[in-house]
């Protein structure tokens, strides 16, 4: 029992840590359609910001320096780069993007060296929150879900109960209606660009402290949030929720397993089937494909994903 | 107006390398990944070799010749370093060193293999600096490519000899390594191991490489199993992850690694690298005098500390300056010579000697295995953590015996 609780705990952090950063693609690539491919770049700025900023203003004032700092990057991004090519359609948009991410990786590179960097988990935030059996829950993982939490039910309730949320998703549905009713609907664009940054920023902040801070770490997630999207649903908060929980959950649940393939094929009765090197494989072993593997059929059974809008 | 200046700056570039040729000295061709992923790997390679190239001149050339590197990024790719082999090659190059990853080594290797093959009077001779697939003196091995590197089975004799012969490894131990060739040749060395060394492998496991972002997981299967030991041949993220899961779990269990000096390794791991071992060419502190003296000049002139492969690329070029000297003028550029001279040489390394063994051109070395304490003489990575020596092995005590696998063709 004991065990299978610290697998769950693991798995919905874990879920939770990767619903941050998806939570800010979900708004942009899901509710803009602009396919942002630097998406996980903001979440690695984000790191250096509170990395630097955090020598002279502390932790805590270095996760709101990097949420700040990332959500003015992208809005000047947006402005400066994404406008200009919008008009050209989704390629050049997606090329654009592509280049700043390799841009962003190798300017990161150049002032703070290839090699990770220490961001840790301050000495203040090491402790144990509770116990299961023997092991130690700590702080700091409870304060990434919390985080993740937050930023949920923020976004969530911005958009669905307040007056700007009701017109965010109007710009969405149908900017020209929007615009003639007087609103700025390019505006909106803008802050909803500058919003989904700054969750990338916060994200990569407060992940950064735990998991390495290093020029590569855009390129770890930058496959496994666009997943999240597909497989949540375009545009939909709750789905990509839904689809990272599920991801972390099932990822964590199949490394504890300690079966092969070979086993699960004998009790099957298809022993017939066990290839000689395939049968000695282990479920954990795989653990890392299984989102993408989850990815394929749910695209195959929902092709609009968890909770999307078939359009 | 347009191509007049192309043909202009294409003139100035003709009379730089004309005028560069002219007051050339030897110069060796590195091949390395200073961009791409592994670019912080590549980093210390680069080091390495500008510290030994400065090293061998300051004391007066080869043959009173200065030698010089010239560096070829291959991007950390195989695709890369066969482009950049085939440039070498091209360039008129007879010796080539290479830095970086064992995929990269082994595309290389089987390329050098192939021309030497095709080319018998034109040759080029190989150094492998960084890569540790045993393969490459094993089965994939041939008489023109060297490995100045250790593999996992050095890596893992070192670790439990060292750590058996102080009575810390316990008597349960667990092994979590990559799934591909050097995560399934240190799980299968540390199963081997175990009768010699009287333990018992209360677990092993294989993940994805680079995929796993929680290894939270795999940290409980650890705790289940009681092991008192985790050996694990991880670098660079997958080791860092799994570092922060064992300290944020409170694992009690000591980790014994091999790659835990690369740089910023200790300064991102922090609290979570306390206690654990790694097994490595260079510790300053057990190198007494000698040790800091080292640390210090590789300082002065690169700037960065002298940690992990940069210690290989220090050998290679020690070696290889070595045993160029030791062939006449003439033959300072032959390959089968310096490939000859190469199985004969020794040099000195602030541990003890360094040597080739002629039957696979692998390089016999002695290691240390160091703990990650605050107590650490010297600090690494500006943090107040540092190496402090459990034991050194000599040459001897690491080796381990060729298997029979390498078959050799030796030049008539």
């Amino acid at each position: 029992m004991d065990q299978f609780l610290i697998a769950l705990l693991n798995g919905l952090v874990y879920g939770l840590l990767v619903f941050m950063v998806s939570a800010g693609l979900t708004l942009v690539f899901g509710m803009m359609g602009v396919l942002n491919f630097a998406h996980a770049s903001f979440y690695m700025l984000g790191a250096y910001a509170a990395f630097f900023s955090g020598r002279y203003v502390g932790f805590w004032g270095g996760l709101v320096v990097a949420t700040v700092t990332v959500g003015l990057f992208g809005l000047f991004s947006e402005r400066l780069l994404m406008r200009k090519v919008r008009s050209f359609g989704h390629t050049q948009e997606l090329l654009l993007t592509y280049g700043l991410f390799f841009m962003l990786e190798e300017v990161v590179k150049l002032l703070f060296g290839p090699t990770p960097v220490a961001y840790n988990v301050p000495d203040e935030l090491r402790f144990t929150v509770f116990m299961i059996g023997n092991s130690q829950f700590p702080f700091f993982r409870l304060l990434m879900g919390i985080t993740a939490l937050v930023m949920f039910f923020g976004t969530y309730a911005a958009l669905r109960f307040t007056r700007i949320g009701l017109i965010v998703r109007a710009a969405v549905e149908r900017p020209q209606m929007v615009s003639a009713l007087g609103h700025n609907v390019s505006l909106v664009f803008s802050g909803l660009f500058t919003v989904g940054s700054a969750l990338a920023g916060l994200a990569g902040a407060v992940a950064g402290m735990y998991y390495p801070t290093s020029p590569a770490m855009a390129q770890e997630l930058g496959s496994i949030v666009f997943v999240v999207v597909v497989i949540g649903g375009l545009g939909s908060l709750n789905g990509a929720l839904a689809a990272s929980l599920l991801i972390g959950v099932m990822t964590s649940f199949a490394v504890g397993v300690d079966s092969t393939f070979g086993d699960l094929l004998r009790a099957l009765g298809l022993d017939v089937f066990a290839l000689p090197g395939f049968e000695a494989v282990q479920f954990s072993a795989i653990a890392g494909v299984l989102p993408y593997a989850l990815m394929l059929f749910v695209l195959l059974w929902r092709p609009a994903g968890f909770a999307g809008n078939r359009a | 107006m347009k191509k007049k200046s192309i043909i202009h700056v294409a003139g100035i570039f003709v009379s730089a390398m004309l005028i560069g040729s002219a007051i050339a000295q030897t110069q060796i061709d590195v091949i390395l990944p200073i961009t791409g992923p592994t670019a912080g790997t590549g980093e210390l390679f680069k080091n390495g070799v500008d510290f030994a190239f400065g090293e061998a001149n300051d004391a007066g050339g080869v043959h009173g010749q200065k030698i010089a590197p010239r560096f070829l990024d291959d991007g950390g790719t195989t695709q890369g370093g066969t482009d950049r082999l085939r440039q070498a090659i091209s360039g008129g190059a007879k010796i080539i060193l290479q830095g970086g990853g064992s995929a990269v080594a082994a595309a290389i290797s089987a390329d050098v293999k192939r021309w030497n093959e095709r080319n018998p009077d034109n040759p080029v001779l190989l150094i492998m600096m960084g890569a540790e697939a045993a393969q490459l003196t094993k089965k994939d091995c041939h008489f023109y490519a060297f490995r100045t590197s250790t593999n996992a089975d050095m890596r893992v004799k070192a670790l439990v000899k060292a750590l058996s012969e102080n009575n810390r490894i316990g008597s349960k131990v667990f092994a979590i390594n990559q799934d591909y060739s050097w995560g399934r040749e240190m799980d299968a060395a540390v199963k081997e191991n175990a009768a010699p060394y009287k333990y018992q492998v209360v677990g092993s496991v294989l993940h994805d490489v680079n995929k796993i972002q929680d290894f939270s997981p795999y940290v409980e299967r650890i705790r289940e199993s009681g092991a008192e030991t985790v050996i694990t041949g991880n670098w660079a993220r997958d080791l860092l992850l799994l570092m922060q899961s064992v300290a944020s779990a409170n694992l009690k269990a000591k980790f014994a690694t091999v790659f835990l000096d690369e740089k910023g390794n200790i300064a991102s791991a922090g609290r979570a690298a306390i206690g654990s071992y790694v097994a490595t060419p260079f510790v300053a502190e057990a190198g007494g005098a000698e040790g800091e003296a080292y640390l210090k000049k590789f300082n002065e002139k690169t700037g960065a500390n002298p940690v992990s492969a940069g210690n290989n690329a220090v050998i290679a070029i020690r070696l290889l300056s070595r045993a160029i000297a030791a062939v006449p003028d003439k033959d300072m550029l032959n390959p089968t010579a310096v490939a000859l001279a190469l199985e004969k040489t020794t040099a000195p390394w602030v541990h003890g000697e360094v040597s080739i063994r002629a039957e696979d051109h692998q390089l016999r070395l002695p290691l240390v295995v160091g703990e990650v304490s605050t107590e650490a003489k010297f600090k690494l990575d500006g943090t107040d953590m540092g190496l402090k020596p459990v034991k050194t092995l000599t040459a001897a005590e690491t080796e381990v015996l060729p298997d029979g696998s390498c078959q050799m063709q030796r030049p008539k």
